[in-house]
């Protein structure tokens, strides 16, 4: 019995070193062929509208879109949250929720239509909002009291088409970023 | 290796004298027509609540007997004094314990295949729809299931002092591997880190002969994506080309180390003896 | 490499992939030789459109077409089945830009080696009719955006590598944004992303499409009042992905073997409201139908077979769940959170009733034991134990609660119909007899020479 112990001991260290090592909530990479919104199932893209949360246990969340973190947050409280991450618009980077900057505007396509994009600083977020000609910058405290409202019906863009075609086509591309800019500009 | 074959042969041979051996014989022909009768409702392949029940009913008897009659056969050398007698001669105890493990293995394996036999053939005669693929796999599940269970057999016979001893013991081995297995690991994974769940579950779930030959059952029939998202790697490693194989390298050394175990404990007996 | 992240699954899956991209290799290989004898004939289309009268009819002779074309009046383009549109230039995104209303097109073949975001047919306009098109594309399919009532029939969209190019994202075959009361018929979609997608786009109709190997099926966002009727799925991760929506019919759809995936089922429900989602054949799926924060639904004459779960209701509440057959699934039903369903007479297999009454409703109720699902919502590392023999041991001990569960109060006996009895399958089974055979031979013969005989 005395080899067991010593194996069940020994495997017992190695999990404690494996669990101890990284405790500091690192964003996961996404992996599309498994991963899937913790709140509407749709399947989580390695895109900018991704965001994940990760909670004081260890417990990893991703969403498909900001708005779906948010859901989750009103659900399960934010106390045991780790950390959350959101993505950078432009170069997919993540970005803690806290320190990231935000646009909505109802016009703006993401996966669940709640319309709010995120960016790594104020700045990348005013010139989108600039180069768009919609939206309004927030930041993640101003996001609390923002009313999380899916455009579900779209009838209103047929006024001002213009710029909704360019949003619409802009977020269409929901996988690669780059693509994006070499057809869309 | 001409010890392990005669102690095999001996084995064998004491197997069939066995009466313990013809009724498991013939609860295991019964059982199998059972599942013949199971899988005759309206069934296709792949994985599912037919073939979720036959696995559940071939996990609750072969390693059941398996247990038994590999427990008892090594109690039995010790009760009836011939392994006093067999120390006497040059003969290894790896020898002895490999050659023991061969003969019983047959024995064993004669009787699943008796009964596969049969079930086949009758299904056959009785023109009832049994999907290659399912029957294979389903042999080979339970030829695996007797493999690895044996030796945990020759664990506890080596362990017990005689027959009843070895009974309880089997007794109690299959219950918390087959059937209270699940609630023993949930009940001690509950007290650990959330992080340390999935691995020491992986780890455990190896350990256990019974887990682990019904999971590469389930995958294999096609059902891994019911395990989700946590093992989806294993899933495809298991139905990729080297799936079988890496699997069946895995029983090999799980087999190949409790052989050794077993070995160690017989012979620190016989240094003491 | 792109696609191997997004869409390949193992096995099976996998295979058909293989084998598909060969075919298609070959079919390109062998068009684009016929191509490259006939591209100093093939004609470009535009000029054709230009010298065209508002209302013509314009019937393509048989031949190769250059795109990419605008088409700004009311014309109506044939090709006969035997006329190419072919777009190659790598500048223009849209092989066919629709841009009036009362456009037809039908009967044309159209390649569209751009990816990404381009796709074959992009319709800005309304009653578009798009009618026996033959379509490959390496993007998107069709593309309707603000384009209302368009009628898209018996078409044919597959996905497709031109030769040269490094894969790239599969995009959607059908894709509507804000685009309401099109006519979605009889097309057959296969290796794209989503086969149908349909956001804000209401009272659409989406009738007997056939969709095979993509990601959803068909995949609703925010489509009240449209239905999803008799539509066929097989091999896709998700058949048909409804979510945001109310009073939507989903009736008369088969979908099956969407058991890949680790998340695949047949019919996924996410904030569905006073919908019908009726006479469904979801079979051999992992998930048969889930639903989730849906309330006030019907769902009813589903035949849900062979799934690894056959339905997994999650906080979905006020549902009516009635004369729905529960056959062979290797669990029948999941449910937590889920109160006030109004949950009868359906006929559950597993179920061992009592019917005293001889009413042909079992006396006895029939409840689902959440703790599966429960175990594994807390923690997905449980999975491993599903349909284990303790597993089902340890749910069995659990009783916590059980007023509380899901619970089909009067469950019937027997079911009236007998369309359960589909796909039999019995090959190979000479070869188990002769297995068998030889099984029990060996067997005898060892059990003779080394037992019964004392040699």
């Amino acid at each position: 019995m005395k080899k067991w112990s010593l194996v069940l001991m020994m495997m017992m260290g190695l999990l404690i070193l494996a669990a101890c090592g990284p405790k500091k909530f690192e964003p996961l990479a996404i992996n599309e062929k498994v991963d899937i919104c913790a709140i509407c199932n749709m399947q989580v893209k390695d895109d900018a509208f991704a965001t994940q949360l990760t909670t004081k246990d260890g417990k990893n969340y991703k969403f498909d879109d900001i708005g779906c973190m948010n859901e989750w947050k009103n659900k399960n409280g934010t106390k045991n949250i780790g950390k959350d991450y959101v993505r950078d618009y432009n170069d997919k980077e993540w970005v803690e929720f806290s320190k990231a900057s935000f646009v909505y505007d109802e016009t703006l396509r993401t996966p669940m239509a709640y319309g709010v994009i995120s960016f790594k600083d104020t700045a990348s977020a005013e010139a989108f909002v600039k180069e768009q000609g919609v939206g309004s910058v927030l930041s993640a405290s101003d996001l609390s009291k923002h009313e999380w409202k899916q455009n579900t019906d779209m009838m209103q863009m047929d006024m001002n088409g213009g710029e909704g075609h360019m949003d619409e086509h802009k977020s269409e591309e929901m996988e690669g970023m780059t693509s994006d800019k070499e057809m869309d500009m | 290796m001409v010890d392990i074959l005669q102690v095999a042969r001996r084995e064998i041979k004491m197997g069939f004298r066995n009466p313990w051996a013809y009724s498991f014989l013939a609860l295991f022909c019964a059982f199998s027509l059972g599942l013949l009768l199971i899988n005759a409702q309206n069934e296709i392949q792949g994985y599912t609540a037919v073939k979720g029940s036959m696995l559940s009913l071939i996990l609750y008897l072969l390693p059941l007997m398996t247990l038994f009659l590999g427990s008892f056969s090594l109690t039995s050398e010790k009760e009836e004094g011939s392994w006093q007698l067999l120390s006497t001669y040059p003969i290894g105890t790896l020898s002895f314990i490999l050659g023991k493990y061969v003969g019983l293995a047959v024995v064993l394996l004669t009787v699943v295949a008796f009964g596969y036999g049969l079930m086949g053939m009758i299904s056959g005669f009785l023109g009832m729809a049994y999907d290659s693929t399912t029957y294979f796999l389903f042999l080979f599940f339970s030829a695996g299931l007797v493999l690895l269970f044996l030796t945990i057999a020759l664990f506890i016979g080596s362990l017990s002092r005689n027959r009843w001893q070895a009974l309880t013991v089997s007794v109690a081995v299959w219950f918390f591997t087959v059937i209270g297995w699940p609630t023993f690991l949930i009940a001690f994974l509950g007290l650990m880190p959330y992080l340390w769940i999935k691995p020491l579950l992986v780890v455990f779930t190896i350990l256990n002969p019974a887990e682990l030959v019904r999971l590469f059952v389930v995958i294999k029939l096609g059902g891994g994506s019911v395990l989700g998202p946590e093992y989806y790697q294993w899933v495809e490693w298991i139905n990729g080309s080297k799936g079988s194989l890496l699997f069946m390298g895995v029983c090999l050394v799980w087999m190949l180390s409790s052989i050794l175990f077993v070995y160690w404990i017989w012979e620190r007996g016989r240094s003491r003896g | 490499m792109v696609i191997r992240k997004s869409f390949l699954y193992p096995g099976i899956f996998r295979v058909l992939i293989l084998m598909l991209f060969s075919l298609l290799l070959i079919i390109t290989t062998y068009s684009g030789s016929a191509y490259a004898n006939t591209t100093s004939e093939a004609i470009p289309l535009q000029p054709i459109i230009d010298a065209a009268q508002i209302g013509d009819s314009i019937t393509l002779a048989p031949g190769t077409y250059l795109g990419p074309v605008y088409i700004n009046k009311r014309l109506t383009i044939s090709g006969e089945g035997r006329a190419t549109l072919l777009n190659s230039s790598p500048d223009a995104e849209v092989a066919v830009m629709i841009q009036a209303d009362g456009v037809k097109l039908q009967g044309l073949n159209i390649q569209q080696d751009n990816g990404g975001e381009a796709a074959a047919i992009r319709v800005e306009a309304d009653q578009v009719t798009l009618k026996d098109l033959v379509i490959h594309t390496f993007g998107f399919g069709i593309m309707l955006r603000e384009a209302d009532s368009g009628v898209i029939v018996n078409n044919k969209i597959r996905w497709f590598i031109p030769k040269g190019a490094t894969s790239r994202k599969r995009g959607n075959g059908i894709d509507l944004y804000n685009s309401h009361g099109s006519d979605i018929r009889e097309n057959e979609i296969s290796y794209l992303r989503d086969g149908i997608y349909l956001e804000k786009s209401r009272n659409t109709k989406v009738d007997h499409n056939r969709l095979f190997h993509l990601r959803y099926g068909v995949h609703c966002m925010y489509i009240n009042g449209s239905s999803v009727t008799n539509n066929i799925g097989e091999y896709n991760i998700t058949g048909a992905m409804v979510m945001g929506v109310s009073d939507v019919m989903v009736s008369g759809n088969s979908f099956r073997k969407q058991n890949q995936n680790v998340h695949s089922q047949g019919i996924l429900l996410f904030d569905v409201r006073t919908s019908q989602i009726v006479n469904n054949v979801v079979e051999g799926n992992r998930v048969g139908i889930y639903m989730q924060q849906s309330s006030d639904n019907t769902l009813q004459n589903n035949m849900v077979l062979r799934n690894y779960i056959g339905i997994q209701f999650e906080g979905s509440e006020g549902n009516r769940f009635q004369k729905n057959a529960f056959i062979a699934n290797v669990i029948e039903a999941e449910a937590t959170d889920s109160k006030n369903n109004k949950m009868t007479r359906n006929f559950w297999d597993s179920f061992e009733g009592l019917d005293v009454s001889g009413d042909g409703v079992s006396d006895l109720p029939y409840a689902i034991n959440p703790f599966y699902q429960q175990l594994v919502t807390e923690n997905a590392a449980y999975q491993l134990f599903f349909q284990s023999p303790g597993m089902t041991f340890l749910s069995d001990l659990y009783t916590n609660d059980k007023e509380q569960w899901s619970t089909d109060s009067e469950p019937l006996m027997q079911l009236d119909s007998v369309h359960a009895n589909v796909g039999q399958v019995s090959e190979g089974q000479g070869s188990v007899m002769v297995v068998g055979w030889l099984l029990l031979f060996f067997a005898v013969i060892t059990i003779l020479y080394m037992g019964v005989l004392r040699l």
